[in-house]
């Protein structure tokens, strides 16, 4: 309530006896009020006209972590002081502000920027701007859409977790397969014809003296080191506040995970128990690597089916091509159970634990079983852990 | 593992503010209580002040402490009543009751409606209370609420009810145009206040520089409207009031000011001095002379106006009947219906005519809405014209069987005639034959004889009155003769013509102390006693009000007609007593004086009637040319006049002056420090050294000439003493700070010009900041140099 009907009753109470009476004095009185009104009106009217709002935003995609700085311009075209200025920027960035009050001459320009930084995954508008200003009374305040907004994503933070995967068939248990796997000769599969396309070190040269015509090789896909990454996104399992909450570590470290196979040319998959019960195909690629990404930036713990439920569901389909990577903070040992029904000779599924008691759950930590220690490859992740060192906790640790 | 927000700078804290509003609020209750005490429409109102200044302050304290709105609701109400009693105690005044729970009860009423009693005690706990209320309410709304316009209202409504009753508005201009002012910084620092608590709250940062560039602006506002609202003249400058508002009665009014809402004449305060349909003798006047008619006369000669006649008596008051008790319209020609028989009693049988020709001002003519007439009204017409109006008579009798009026006490008219044609009836006989009138008086003249009373107490004053009529005519054998001692007394130098008479004290009337005690009076004092007196030893009389007979037109002197000009001092009250068949006799008990006027008595006979200028009723007469009214402009130089509907140029030209000069020093001192490149930092930098003495050398360089300015301002350790040899407190360590600001403007002012990268975006941001400190201390340092110049001299 700015006051402007009490004040418009005062006038008129006043005008009317200045009227009755005419004396001087009253008149001056209702004259003061009435001008006040007037001037207020005009002078809120004028600036609001005249005033304009520049903003240099970042667009795109960023990561967290990344830094980025804004510009804003205020400018007063016309000849009449602004009071005040309130630059109320939309901005749905947590932990920016970038709302600024000011006061501007006739025809001055102020410029300011602000800096910040992305410090939680999501998709984030930049403004709008609204621009909240008025008379130096008070009695009309306007507000000004002045400039439109932008939107950025935020990729959840990756991590150098370039060791860590499950084990490939063939593989003798506890043993971490090291190095990047495009280092490692291609196993020939098959041969086939000939391709007119297919260079000279493809020809497969015995079949081609035995079948007489040209014969080139067939490289394995090696789809038994593909990669399944569980991520549990069921409802209460997470500890902590965002950002430095179980869940927000998961969806970092599978982002992390699945960045790093597909920089190993693994081909990756992503399924979570989420409300939508996303599953994303495996593939390998930059394309992949966005699809992804675009996906984690967005997640949330809204499911409501056990992660056991689906790692049975996609586990079973997924028997052969590769390793599964579960990540939860999940106390349950259903998943445990699960995970060990999809197992598959020679290859070692990985458990990424979320020890959720280190984000302030109540409970007592997390035990398991020492069969399971041995059945399945563990890392236990607590609050504060260094990810960029990609170490590993063995089950013996837990 | 996962990175934060940058986070920003948390915003001052506003207690600076909050500190300014608070002091801005307490001036402005100051400077409101201050108009009310020097309006001086009651006694006592220093009170007031201590009040309302109290309970701002109190309002302030307890908003700051932020303690809630029940809390405080509960609270202020008990400590302004301390306050209130504490400040109104010692002069309650003493009455029958006794005991605390009967001083209780009379707090309780004289807060709850002392504003509407007459009694001083009370009235003055009333205001308290409401000064105290306005001043809390200021307090608390602009200070917590942070609601400056809701904040100020209150006192808008002082002001416009002090700007009403005050009798004069000379010394009420100043300290309304200032609590004014001071409303208009209250409601935009409170604004300001407003706006920085929802920038905490919506975490919005204020860039450095909002506030006080918003109170500049804020300040330049308020000026602009007051100059504006001072510099508008009023749309109206006449009080009509009085046709909406029933006031001014008579009975119980208090007040006395500009316009008809404050009683309608002088009552027991000031007020100036203009006429009053009833006679109320009170208080002081104030002369505020405002031009309202000029009339001619035949033969030139001056004449007493009547306009009104005050036949009811009520405890030394002298009242105009309302409504009157007969009421007929105007007849053909313009003619009163008044009884022209002889017999009737209504006119005397020895009677000339007098024609009067009357413009009145043109403010005037709207509040003066009746007729004028040199005597006994017969006729009126205005441009020729009957005008609209009517007569309206006390009397109870209608009269004869013609149907006329047997007394004619006020003939109304339409308001905005301003041109009036009047007739009437002087008397002419002579005191052998007033002498010889005996006391056969008509039947319907015992109403104009009698004194009612009220109380006992009333009783106790009349019989006074009577007693002091009876001794002065004692020897006395006939009504002329008793009625001519009485004037004689009057006039006599046992009293005195003044226009501050003394109060009585509250319970005795003005008259009674008038006549026993102070004998010091004006108009109304010495009309309203004679007639009380006439009528307390049997001889019907009423007062008559109206305006003397004015100065004339020096312009006129050549003419062959006078022209005679009436203005508000000119206002008066006469006596008419009537004696059987030469009806009304005017009587003049006030006497000259250097103050009032020269009041000189009746002659009785024909001495000036005008060869011709008696004759038949309605006969026709020599055409009278018109006059003309003086205009504003005309009015002599040193004058009290106030033009009615002028602006108060003084006080306009102080303003605009003021304004002015602040302007012309805000634009000096932006151009002095807000200078930023180097070239101008140089320029001003050399400007200052001029100021303190030292001048640029080419041979300088920035920091050599900065070295050489900072040793030549005045030192922190120099004292000027005063001429009794005492020293002031000791100077503020300003040289210092102004010398290392110095030292590093001209540092980075070398670097901008010498080094290759120039000044990075801080460095130039440090050295504004350094200049301004350097401008800020200068003020300092140059006042210290003028006064170690002049304690040298």
């Amino acid at each position: 309530m700015s006051g402007r009907a009490p004040l418009i009753a005062c006038i008129a109470v006043l005008a009317f006896f200045a009227g009755i009476t005419g004396v001087r004095l009253a008149y001056t009185l209702a004259y003061v009020l009435a001008f006040m009104l007037l001037l207020a009106f005009a002078w809120s009217r004028a600036v609001a006209r005249r005033v304009s709002v520049t903003r240099e935003s970042p667009s795109g995609v960023f990561m967290v972590g990344e830094p980025f700085t804004e510009r804003f311009t205020v400018t007063n075209r016309g000849l009449l002081p602004i009071a005040y200025c309130e630059v109320r920027d939309a901005t749905s960035l947590p932990g920016y502000l970038s709302s600024r009050a000011l006061s501007l001459n006739g025809g001055g320009t102020v410029t300011w920027n602000t800096r910040g930084v992305f410090a939680r995954r999501g998709v984030y508008a930049f403004g709008p701007v609204q621009v909240r200003l008025g008379d130096p009374f008070g009695l009309f305040p306007r507000t000004v859409r002045v400039a439109p907004g932008s939107a950025v994503t935020v990729y959840p933070a990756i991590h150098a977790v370039g060791e860590i995967g499950p084990l490939s068939a063939g593989g003798s248990g506890g043993d971490v397969r090291r190095g990047r796997p495009v280092d490692m000769p291609p196993e020939v599969a098959a041969v086939r014809e000939y391709d007119p396309a297919d260079g000279m070190g493809r020809i497969h040269w015995p079949s081609t003296a035995r079948a007489g015509r040209l014969m080139s090789r067939v490289y394995d896909t090696r789809q038994s080191s593909d990669l399944l990454v569980v991520l549990d996104l069921e409802r209460g399992h997470s500890a902590g506040v965002a950002p430095e909450s179980s869940v927000e570590y998961a969806i970092s470290l599978a982002a992390s995970i699945c960045h790093a196979g597909l920089r190993r040319g693994q081909a990756v998959g992503l399924v979570t128990n989420d409300a939508r019960h996303t599953a994303i195909g495996a593939g390998r690629g930059e394309a992949q690597r966005l699809r992804l990404l675009d996906y984690l930036a967005t997640a949330e713990d809204d499911g409501a089916t056990c992660l056991a439920e689906t790692v049975r569901r996609h586990g079973e389909g997924w028997r052969g091509r590769g390793g599964i990577v579960v990540i939860t903070s999940s106390r349950g040992q259903e998943w445990i159970e699960a995970l060990l029904e999809v197992g598959t000779r020679g290859v070692r599924h990985l458990a990424v634990v979320v020890e959720p008691t280190s984000f302030g759950a109540a409970g007592p930590p997390i035990r398991v079983l020492s069969a399971w220690r041995l059945a399945l490859d563990w890392w236990l992740v607590r609050r504060g852990d260094d990810l960029d060192a990609g170490r590993r906790s063995r089950a013996a640790a837990l | 593992m996962l990175a934060q927000g940058v986070a920003p700078r948390p915003l001052p804290a506003t207690q600076r503010g909050r500190t300014a509003a608070a002091v801005l609020v307490i001036a402005l209750v100051a400077a409101t209580t201050w108009a009310v005490m020097v309006a001086d429409w009651v006694d006592g109102t220093a009170v007031t002040l201590a009040a309302a200044v109290v309970a701002a302050a109190e309002a302030v304290l307890i908003a700051r402490s932020l303690v809630g709105r029940m809390v405080a609701a509960i609270a202020a109400p008990l400590l302004g009543l301390i306050v209130i009693v504490l400040l109104t105690l010692g002069s309650m005044p003493a009455d029958s009751g006794a005991g605390i729970e009967h001083a209780v009860l009379r707090y309780a009423g004289a807060l709850a409606a002392g504003l509407f009693q007459s009694d001083d005690w009370t009235f003055l706990v009333g205001l308290c209370g409401a000064m105290w209320l306005v001043g809390f309410w200021t307090g608390w709304v602009a200070v917590r609420e942070q609601r400056g316009v809701l904040a100020v209202l209150p006192v808008y409504a002082v002001l416009a009810v002090n700007a009403l009753n005050a009798p004069s508005l000379e010394h009420v201009l100043i300290p309304e145009a200032c609590a004014v002012g001071l409303s208009l910084l209250v409601v935009t620092r409170t604004h300001l206040a407003h706006l920085e608590s929802g920038w905490r709250r919506r975490r919005i940062i204020a860039l450095p520089g909002t506030g006080r560039s918003f109170g500049r602006t804020g300040a330049a506002a308020s000026g602009l409207v007051l100059l504006l609202a001072l510099a508008v003249p009023p749309l109206t400058s006449v009080d009509i009031s009085g046709r909406i508002f029933d006031v001014g009665s008579g009975q119980g009014g208090r007040g006395g000011g500009q316009g008809g809402l404050r009683g309608g004449g002088t009552t027991e305060q000031q007020a100036p001095i203009q006429f009053s349909a009833d006679a109320q003798p009170g208080g002081a006047l104030v002369a505020d002379p405002r031009p309202v008619l000029s009339y001619t006369s035949e033969n030139s000669e001056s004449v007493y106006l009547r306009v009104v006649n005050d036949t009811v008596f009520d405890r030394g008051n002298w009242y105009y009947c309302k409504p009157p008790l007969a009421r007929q319209q105007l007849g053909a020609g313009g003619s009163v219906p008044l009884d022209a028989e002889p017999g009737a009693g209504a006119v005397g049988s020895r009677e000339r005519r007098l024609r009067v020709r009357i413009v009145l001002d043109a403010a005037a003519a709207a509040v003066q809405a009746d007729a004028l007439f040199a005597g006994e009204p017969q006729s009126v017409l205005s441009a020729g014209r009957v005008p609209s109006g009517s007569a309206a008579s006390c009397a109870h009798s209608t009269g004869s069987a013609a149907g006329g009026l047997l007394t004619v006490d006020r003939v109304p008219l339409r308001p905005g005639i301003n041109n009036l044609d009047t007739v009437a009836l002087q008397p002419t006989a002579t005191e052998a034959e007033l002498r010889s009138a005996g006391v056969d008086y008509p039947a319907w003249a015992s109403q104009f004889a009698q004194l009612p009373t009220r109380d006992p107490a009333d009783t106790t004053q009349r019989l006074a009155i009577q007693a002091r009529a009876r001794e002065w005519t004692r020897a006395e054998r006939d009504p002329y003769d008793m009625a001519t001692a009485i004037e004689n007394h009057l006039r006599s130098p046992d009293f005195t013509y003044t226009l501050t008479p003394p109060r009585p004290p509250d319970g005795t009337w003005p008259i009674t102390w008038f006549l026993l005690t102070s004998h010091q009076g004006y108009c109304q004092y010495f009309a309203s006693s004679m007639a009380t007196m006439l009528r307390a030893v049997g001889i019907p009389a009423r007062v008559v009000g109206g305006y003397g007979g004015g100065t004339e037109d020096d312009s006129s002197s050549s003419t062959r007609t006078v022209i005679h000009r009436v203005n508000t001092t000119d206002a008066h009250n006469w006596v008419e007593a009537y004696f059987p068949h030469y009806g009304w006799i005017p009587f003049e008990p006030t006497p000259p004086s250097t103050v009032g006027g020269q009041f000189d008595t009746f002659p009785r006979g024909n001495p000036t009637a005008p060869a011709g200028g008696s004759g038949p009723l309605n006969a026709p007469s020599t055409p009278l040319p018109a006059p003309r009214l003086r205009l504003q402009a005309d009015v002599p130089q040193g004058s009290t006049v106030t033009p009615a509907g002028g602006a108060p140029r003084g006080l306009v030209a102080s303003v605009t002056a003021a304004l002015t000069l602040a302007a012309l020093a805000l634009v000096g001192w932006r151009w002095l420090a807000g200078a930023h490149s180097g070239g101008a930092l140089r320029q001003r930098m050399r400007l200052l050294g001029l100021a303190f003495g030292v001048r640029r050398r080419p041979s300088d360089t920035d920091a050599g000439f900065a070295r050489r300015l900072a040793s030549a301002l005045p030192a922190d350790t120099t004292t000027v003493l005063h001429r009794d040899g005492s020293a002031p407190p000791g100077p503020r360590p300003v040289r210092a700070a102004a010398a290392d600001a110095l030292a590093l403007v001209a540092e980075l002012s070398g670097k901008e010009r010498y080094s290759v990268e120039g000044l990075l975006p801080a460095e130039e941001v440090r050295r504004r900041r350094a200049w301004q400190r350097v401008c800020r201390s200068s003020v300092l340092l140059f006042w210290r140099r003028l006064l170690a110049v002049t304690a040298r001299a």
